[in-house]
């Protein structure tokens, strides 16, 4: 196996140390590593000092909160709007197919008014070519 | 709040000692390791109420620990300078500093010089002394993985320790 290039450093680490002459003599490797890797305490007032930073994070947090809208709501609002932008658009759409009906309904009952009228004077006439006089 | 302050202040109590020690043996750097360990309990801060068991924010913290650790260490590669300067820091012992203080200082020299995978693994191991399979599961490797690196890591331990402290270190049977 290829050793990593850190493992030749520093070069100090490569000096025999007598004072460790008894290094893996006495028990297992691995028990000696357990020992030797026990769990040290951080810095005094490492508790203090999380807290702290936990304290000034809140504020920040809910000023975030605060000035920015949540997107569920804001997306809720945009919806709302379009929706109602749309129904409008629609009763004017419905609106204003019913006044074209109402206005084409009406040409045409004018029509069929005149086209009667027409109709009626002609055979007036005719009866009136025929010596049949009617009354008014 | 996700969680109340005196329960907070309790966990980072109980753990503090678990995950600094975490985070020291992997950056191998004494104020990054109290950085990661501090964003690692505010993590947890915003997490608590997601953690159901106190075995469950046990094993969080030993994961998430492990991986600030990890980032911490690459983006610290990246700067080779802060590498080199931390190298620069020569140990000075006098006559009264006893035999396992050094021997453990020696160790720890060791240990930061090992590849970050094995690392951590032998950090898992032997600090925690959690089981390859338990290491598998917290790192999301393969139990085999694990193992691999353990014994790599305890190979090249062994060999810079026969170099290091001038006699043999045995073999295991």
């Amino acid at each position: 196996m290829n050793q990593p290039e850190e493992w030749n450093q520093p070069e100090d680490l490569n000096q025999p140390d007598e004072s460790f002459a008894d290094f893996g003599q006495h028990a297992d490797f691995g028990q000696q590593l357990t020992q030797a890797l026990h769990r040290v305490a951080p810095p005094d007032g490492f508790t203090e000092r999380v807290m702290a930073r936990t304290q000034s994070s809140m504020p920040a947090r809910a000023k975030a909160v605060t000035m920015t809208p949540r997107p569920g709501r804001w997306a809720g609002g945009a919806i709302a709007a379009t929706l109602l932008v749309g129904l409008f658009a629609a009763e004017r759409t419905h609106i204003r197919r019913q006044r074209e009906q109402a206005e084409l309904a009406q040409r045409q009952f004018e029509v069929a008014i005149r086209i009667t009228d027409e109709t009626l004077e002609q055979t007036r006439q005719q009866l009136q070519r025929a010596g049949i006089e009617l009354g008014n | 709040m996700a969680i109340e302050t005196d329960e907070f202040r309790r966990l980072i109590e109980t753990h503090q000692r678990m995950v600094f020690s975490l985070a020291l043996r992997i950056t191998g750097e004494y104020s990054a390791a109290e950085e990661v360990a501090q964003d690692v309990f505010l993590e947890l801060h915003r997490s608590a109420e997601r953690l159901a068991s106190e075995e469950h924010i046990r094993f969080w913290l030993r994961r998430v620990a492990v991986h600030r650790a990890t980032d911490a260490l690459r983006r610290r590669a990246l700067r080779p300078e802060a590498a080199a300067e931390e190298w620069m820091e020569d140990r000075h012992f006098d006559a009264a500093t006893s035999s396992s203080v050094r021997l453990q200082a020696r160790l720890e020299d060791m240990l930061r010089a090992l590849p970050e995978p094995l690392r951590v693994a032998v950090v898992l191991r032997y600090q925690e002394e959690m089981l390859p399979d338990e290491i598998a599961r917290l790192l999301n490797q393969p139990v085999a993985t694990v193992k691999s690196h353990l014994q790599r890591g305890l190979k090249l331990l062994r060999r810079k320790a026969a170099v290091t402290m001038k006699e043999y270190v045995r073999e295991p049977a």
